[in-house]
Parts: C-alpha cells; structure tokens; sequence
C-alpha cells in the first residue's frame, strides 16, 4: 500500500528521540523523561504527551517505579520492563517510527531503553469529557433521558448497560489520514444481517478521506449511492435506548469518536414518524400520534403550496364565506400571496435558525419577538394577511412533531419546492410534484435497501407497526418485522 | 447541469398561465336575466361587497346589484366591463333567476347560455320571478341573510325540507328535463311580497320590525317544452312532488267526520312513492302507491284514539291524501296538459314498445292517461296528549 520505506528503531537510543521529536517538529506538549535503571545503570526514555495521558496513573504506575530504581535486574530488552515492573496492562510493542507517533497522538506513553529497537507504548488515557446529559433533540416525557457523550469508550458503556450478551459486536477502525479518527462499528450477530454488515464493513474500509469530525460525515460517506438526497435515509440520534432497540432490530450501528450521536442503518422512510414514546407508553395513544404524525407530514409540505395554488389558481374551488373573507383581507396589502408566503416562511426559518443559535435563555426572546412581529404586526401594518399567518404558523408546528430533527430539514426544504408548484402550476403542480416525491423516495435507498421497504415493496407483518402501533405480543421478537423488511427488500435495492 | 436549469425556466414559462392572485375579482353571487321590452333585455350581477359581506355589524351594503340594459345582439359581459372596476367572477353564483317574460318566449335561449359558461358551477339553483321583475328579488334586502342570492336558495331548502313546499332545479337539470320527451320541465317560483299598505313612507320603512316586504316561495312554474305555461300553487306544489316521489315530509288537513266543524292535521315523514305503468284495453294506466308515516299535529274534532279506531283514522287519512293527489292531478292533465310528473319516463322504463309509440306525441296522450292513486299512510302518532282542551269541555266543568 505505502511505498515509502517503514521506517524501524535504531539500537541508539538518542536518535530513535530526536528522530521523532523532530518529526513532531515544533510542539510544546510533548514531555521527555529520562531514566537509569537496571544493573548496568541502563539508559531510558519515556515520551508522551501533556494532557492526553493520565498524569496520575502516569506518576503512581510508570515514573514512581521508575524512581525507584531496580539495580537487580538486566535489562535487555523493553519486554524486561513490562515483566519486572509495571502493572500496567494495556501495552503494546512498537518498532515502527509512525505507529510510535500514532500511538503517542492516542493517549500513550512511549518508554525507549538505551541500545534496544522496541518501545513499549502504555496507554494510560486521560478521559476528558463531560457528563452524561439530557437528550436535546429527541425530548421524550416517560422513558430515560439520557443521551450520549462526546466520547467514545462512554457511548459504548452506555450500550453495554443495555445489551449485556456476548452476540454484541464492536468493530474498530480508524478513518481519517489527519484525524485519525476512531471509528465504531457495531452490530447483534445473529440479528444483524450478513450482508448488510459486510457492506458497511467494506464501505468503512473504502473511506479515503484526511478529516472527520462527525458520524455523520461518516454517514454520507457510506451512502455515497445517494450524496445529493434531501433525505436522511438513515437513523441518526442521541439517545442509548435507541440505539439499543435498533441493535436488537438488527441495525449497523457506527460510532465515531467525538461525535454525540450515532448512525443506524438501514433506515425505513416510515420510521422516521415513530417517536421512541410510542413505545414507552399505551398502544392507542402510540397509534393515534403515529397517524397524527402522518397527518402534520403532508400538513407541513403541502399545506402553502395548496394554499397559494388555491389562491392563485382555484378560487372557484373556495368556499363562498371564506373567499370572500380572503379578498378582504388581501385588499389591506399590496403585496402578491406568493410574495407574502415565501417572505413569510423565510422569516419563520430566520428566526428558527436564530434562536437555534442564540443560548436558551435568549433563545425564547427571539421566538416571543418573533412571534409578536410576525403575527401581530406585520398584518396590523399590512403587510401581510392573516390567512397567510396561519397557514406558516400551522406549518411550522407540524414540522416540529418528528422526533427525528433531521427529517425536519428534508420537510423544509420539501415545503418551499411545493409553494413553487403551486404557484406555478396550481393543483395540477402539487399533484406532479407529490408524485415526483414518492418516486424519489421509492428510489432511495440505505445502504442498498430501499427507503419506501414495508410500505413499497409492501410487508404484511411489518403493518402493525408503520401506520399505526400496536402492542408488543408475547412470544414477538424484538425487530422481527424490521428483519421481514430486510429479507423481502434485500433484493429490489441495486445500489 | 444545463438540462436541469433549462427544465427549471421552462416550469416558469409554461406556468402562471391561468394564474390569478387574490384580489381585483367581484364575487358575484346572484344573476337575474329578463326581458324589459321586445328589443332590451336586462342582466343583473349581484356583486359581493367583500369587506362588508364578512363584517358582523351593517355599515354599508353587503352586496350591489348592477343592471345591464342590452339591445338585442348586445354582449353583456362586454358592457359589464365598461362599468364594473374589477373582473367578475360567476363560479360563486348560487341562484340565477329568469324573469317571467323571458322564460314565457325563449327559456331554451337562456338555459343555453348559462350551461354553456363554463365558470358557473354545477350546483347552481334556477328560480323564475312570478309577477315581479327578476332583478327585484336580488334587490331585497333582509336582516336575516345578507345576501339576498343566498338567501333565495336557503329559504327554498327549508321550504322543501320542512314541508315539500319547493323544488330545486340546476341549469343542469332543468335542461334535461326540457329535452326528454317523456318529462316537462318545472322550475321553482319566487316572488315578492309586498306590503298592502304600499304607500309607506320612506322614512318610517325602518321604524317596524316586520319587513314591508318579503321574498317567498311560490309554488312551480310549469312548462311545455320551453315555454313557461302557468304555475302550481304551493299547495299543489306540495302533492306534485309527492306524485314525482320527491316529498319526504310535509302537512296534510283533513276535515272531521261528517258535519262536524274543525279539522285535524297531520304531519307525513318518510313518504314514499312507487309508479307502475300498464296499457290496459289500450289505454295508458298509471298506478301511484304512496306509502308513509303520519302523526297528529293538531286536531279540532271528537276523535277516538282507541286501537280499533286508528284504523278508522288511518283509512280516513289515506283517503284525504288520495282526494288531495286527484285533485292535483287534474289539474296538471287538464289545465296545464303537460307531463310534468315524468310519467312518460316511467311508461318509457317500464314498456319501451309502447313508448316508441306514444313518444313523439306524449303530451297529447298525458291528458287522456289513467292514474290511480292508492295511499296507505299508517298514523305512528298521536301527540303527547289524547284528549284535545278545548273550551266547551273546560265550559261543561264549570
């Protein structure tokens, strides 16, 4: 693969150093130490670097014994140190100069000994994170609340809690020729399907790229089958639970250092309506807000492009009272519906993204501001109508129903699309453009499995719980329905 | 890339082409079409004054009436737009009404012109103005409703809800009507009344709660082929729709028995009505069977509300409702001679030999057909109470 020449150790303890100092060239944070130990008064060296090692365990299990110099012993090679002295157990040996800068980036301590071409590298990793907190995105009233953590060790821990059998598998790799990024891979062994995991595996391995920062970098980097969809044809969330169930359904689940959240797939168009209270409280009121989620989905896409189609094109499709109302309130402001729409929900994106932005405490100003601007004003100043009001206002609350953020975005975008249709085309644009949408979404896929799987191609046994939710029976398993999807889809994906 | 922006602006070209914002339209509700003199007719629109017609409280009209005198030939939505400062809208029309002179002469000429617009939609009611200029109805104002059109159309709803006392015809239906051969076409007739005391002063006109005047129904117009050849009175209207099946509910008075003064009155719901027909020793024979319920609404005579005798009563009842349909039976044969109950559709339905025969001249046979009517009405009920107060009963107490 590298054709440069590996570069090995030398028996010289001082160019073995300087060499890598000076392939770290100008850096503050790397430490040296150096140490006499052995019968001989045997020259050592320790490197690592400040902050990414534990400086205690540092002190109480490599420098303090080290201090404490061993005078029986010969030391003729590093695998003498690790026997005689250190209890450390996570070690390896290294011979080459860029594994050894490798490891000294990932939290370890290098140890070189005088006239030996080894080093050991300890890894004693100084945990830097914050606590577990609460979900920010995905809010639900009865089930945990707890949601993972910028770091990785944390982030498995939390799944262990929750899947505690030896079917749990973790793959490692690392992605990135700058970051070296450590990415995970995991998965159910019996549950998982072969195939699938084998093509996340061999699209993970394929990566060639020099930087990532988060897993959803990593994301459309698998799915490179669909790099311009609008959708998110993948599970992306914060939460542990979630993860879990989706483990047990036989998901891939990929992790990445630094990253808060995880990727899931594949992933199914309707799941993205399923919200993780449905499962955490009673049968009939999951399935009433699963259909009322349905319901706000063409609520939050359509509802201003029927409006400025009707408006525009179909007046005589009105009813009388409320045309009339219409034209009233249209002949307080000179500007066009259209003009009024758009300007309209652009604002409401504005103050979306603004108050995304500002701290949370600001954050509910900018919305109170906004909303007092928007609803009261702006049609008290004739600028725009009321109806017009509403119908952002209805929109906007529809799309924020989902508890999967990122689909939002893909409804946000859906929307405007839609309010050109229908103000070009009339109704006969949103019919066209509604079914240019449902053949896109027939056409995507996630990770080679089609995002429409249970509806279209349809399952049977996967409808108790995609339009509705019904209860969980006994004897059912976990994600039986997912794995029917899996099994009759696998084929009609090509990508 | 260069297909995508080309696909793009092409969507642009190709749309807005019937595009048309909210605003600069006039919503016209109702149009009256009649004729003033042999060369001039007259169009009305009544136009909605948006911003009054949602308001809660009057402050100016909620609706104007524009008047279009044309001479013959003359192009009425031309001359519309000489004087109206917006684009008229007919989809929102609710009632046209054709004046009595127009549908006596040309009905045929008008109902093509409105089934040929495409904007009026389907659902649209056509009236004829009895006795009065066709504009004058969208010209009363009423507390009630503000828009008179629409008033119009509601009151004919409950008239035929309540008492099967009117008729509803679209432009749609009432053109086939007037094309079958085996049915004559019937529209519903409005008229206003009007205040005996005609010479009311202008000013005092606001100072009573009872309207001076008022838009009622009245009755079907009758017509052979197109012309408008008289009307049905709201009480034979009542039994002419019992005779086409259309009456589900409405009153019917029966005098008591034998010289007893007062009478009784009953109310018929889920009336409903089967036509047969047969040629019997050649001669056309039609049998009505009117089947429904009745219960007592008020009564005036000595009645005996014994299981035996409500039999009695049933009999008595049905027996009125059968005088009651004779009676307007002859009328339609007799005065009006025209087919107006359809039931040359049924000889059609039932006997198409026999219809191929009769069809060219099916009026002339109308007027010498049999119909029996046979009604079995059963009385459900008899009020909350069975003896009636009265005050030569409260009087013997005394």
């Amino acid at each position: 693969m590298n054709q440069q020449k590996i570069e090995k150790l030398t028996h010289s303890l001082y160019e073995n150093v300087s060499y890598i100092k000076q392939k770290f060239g100008k850096i503050i944070d790397l430490k040296e130490k150096d140490f006499v130990i052995g019968v001989g008064g045997q020259k050592g060296k320790i490197l690592f670097i400040e902050g990414l090692v534990d400086g205690q365990v540092l002190q109480q299990l490599i420098l303090k014994p080290l201090a404490e110099r061993d005078t029986t012993t010969v030391y003729r090679d590093v695998k003498d140190v690790d026997l005689h002295f250190t209890p450390i157990s996570q070690l390896t040996y290294e011979t080459e100069i860029e594994m050894i800068c490798n490891k000294l980036m990932d939290s370890n301590v290098l140890l070189f000994l005088e006239n030996c071409s080894e080093a050991i590298a300890f890894e004693i990793r100084n945990i830097v994170t914050r606590s577990v907190g609460e979900p920010m995105t995905e809010k639900v009233i009865y089930g945990p609340n707890e949601a993972f953590v910028e770091n990785l060790k944390m982030n498995t821990i939390m799944i262990r809690h929750r899947i505690r059998t030896t079917d749990l598998q973790m793959e490692a790799l690392q992605v990135g020729a700058i970051t070296k990024t450590n990415v995970q891979m995991m998965y159910l062994e019996g549950r998982a399907n072969k195939e699938i995991v084998d093509k996340v595996r061999t699209k993970l391995n394929e990566i060639d790229i020099d930087a990532i920062f988060d897993v959803h970098d990593i994301y459309a980097l698998v799915n490179k089958a669909h790099k311009y969809s609008i959708f998110t044809t993948c599970h992306k969330t914060e939460r542990p639970d979630v993860v879990a169930s989706l483990l047990t359904e036989g998901r891939v689940v990929i992790m990445v250092e630094g990253s808060r959240m995880a990727v899931a797939v594949p992933a199914f168009f309707f799941e993205f309506f399923q919200s993780s209270e449905d499962y955490y409280s009673n049968y009939a009121i999951g399935s009433f807000l699963r259909v009322l989620r349905f319901l706000c989905f063409f609520i939050a896409i359509l509802s201003p492009g029927v409006f400025i189609a009707f408006v525009s094109f179909h007046q005589d499709m009105i009813p009388t009272v409320l045309l009339t109302s219409l034209i009233s309130q249209k002949s307080a402001t000179p500007f066009p519906t259209l003009l009024q729409l758009i300007v309209l929900e652009l604002t409401f994106e504005v103050i979306r993204e603004a108050s995304t932005r500002l701290p949370n405490v600001l954050g509910s100003a900018v919305s109170l501001v906004g909303a007092i601007v928007i609803g009261q004003t702006a049609v008290e100043a004739g600028l725009v109508t009321a109806s017009v009001i509403i119908i952002v206002a209805i929109t906007g609350l529809c799309s924020f129903v989902f508890q999967i953020y990122a689909f939002t975005y893909s409804l946000r975008l859906l929307r405007f699309a839609f309010i050109l249709a229908g103000a070009i085309l009339g109704l006969f644009g949103i019919t066209f453009g509604f079914l240019l949408l449902i053949g896109y979404l027939c056409y995507l896929t996630s990770i080679g499995i089609p995002f429409m799987g249970g509806i279209s191609p349809f399952v049977k046994k996967a409808q108790g719980d995609i339009f509705i939710h019904l209860p969980l029976k006994n004897h059912q398993r976990r994600g039986e329905d997912i794995q029917q999807i899996i099994e009759t889809v696998k084929g009609s994906g090509k990508r | 890339m260069k297909k995508i922006i080309l696909v793009f602006f092409i969507c642009f070209l190709s749309g807005c082409a019937g595009k048309n914002d909210l605003g600069g339209q006039m919503i016209c509700q109702g149009l009256s079409i009649d004729r003033i003199d042999k060369n001039t007719i007259e169009i009305a629109y009544q136009v909605l004054n948006p911003s009054e017609a949602t308001a809660t409280a009057f402050e100016s009209e909620p609706v104007i009436t524009y008047r279009f005198p044309l001479k013959n030939g003359e192009d009425g939505d031309f001359e519309s737009t000489l004087v109206l400062p917006e684009k008229l809208m007919l989809s929102h029309v609710v009632a046209i009404i054709v004046g009595e002179e127009m549908a006596k002469k040309e009905m045929a000429n008008v109902l093509d012109k409105f089934i040929r617009l495409n904007e009026i939609q389907a659902g649209v009611k056509l009236y004829i103005a009895k006795g009065v200029k066709a504009y004058e109805l969208l010209d009363m104002l009423t507390a009630t409703m503000k828009i008179p059109a629409q008033k119009i159309n509601s009151l004919v709803e409950a008239g035929m809800e309540s008492s099967s006392v009117a008729i509803s015809r679209t432009p749609f239906q009432a053109a086939s009507q007037m094309e079958e051969k085996g049915v004559e076409l019937t529209l519903q007739a409005i008229t206003v009344k009007k205040d005996k005391n005609e010479e009311v002063e202008e000013s005092k006109k606001s100072d009573t709660l009872v309207p001076h005047s008022q838009i009622v129904i009245s009755g079907v117009a009758v017509f052979k082929a197109d012309k408008l050849v008289g009307y049905l009175s709201p009480e034979d209207t009542v039994f002419y729709n019992v005779l086409t099946g259309k009456a589900n509910t409405f009153r019917l008075q029966d005098k008591c028995t034998g010289n007893e003064k007062g009478m009784n009155q009953y109310v018929l719901k889920g009336v409903k009505t089967k036509v047969t027909s047969k040629i019997q020793d050649g001669r056309i024979r039609f049998d009505v069977h009117v089947k429904g319920n009745a219960s007592l609404s008020y009564n005036s005579c000595k009645m005996s509300f014994a299981p035996k005798d409500i039999k009695k009563l049933e009999k008595k009842l049905s027996d009125a409702l059968t005088t009651q349909l004779n009676h307007t039976i002859a009328v339609i044969q007799s005065e009006y001679k025209t087919d107006i109950l359809g039931y040359g559709e049924v000889l059609r339905r039932d006997d198409k030999k026999a219809w191929g025969a009769y069809k060219d001249n099916w009026n002339k046979e109308f007027e010498k057909v049999d119909i029996y009517v046979d009604s079995k009405i059963t009385l459900t009920g008899v009020g909350k109470v069975k003896k009636t107060i009265s005050s030569q009963k409260i009087g013997e107490r005394q």
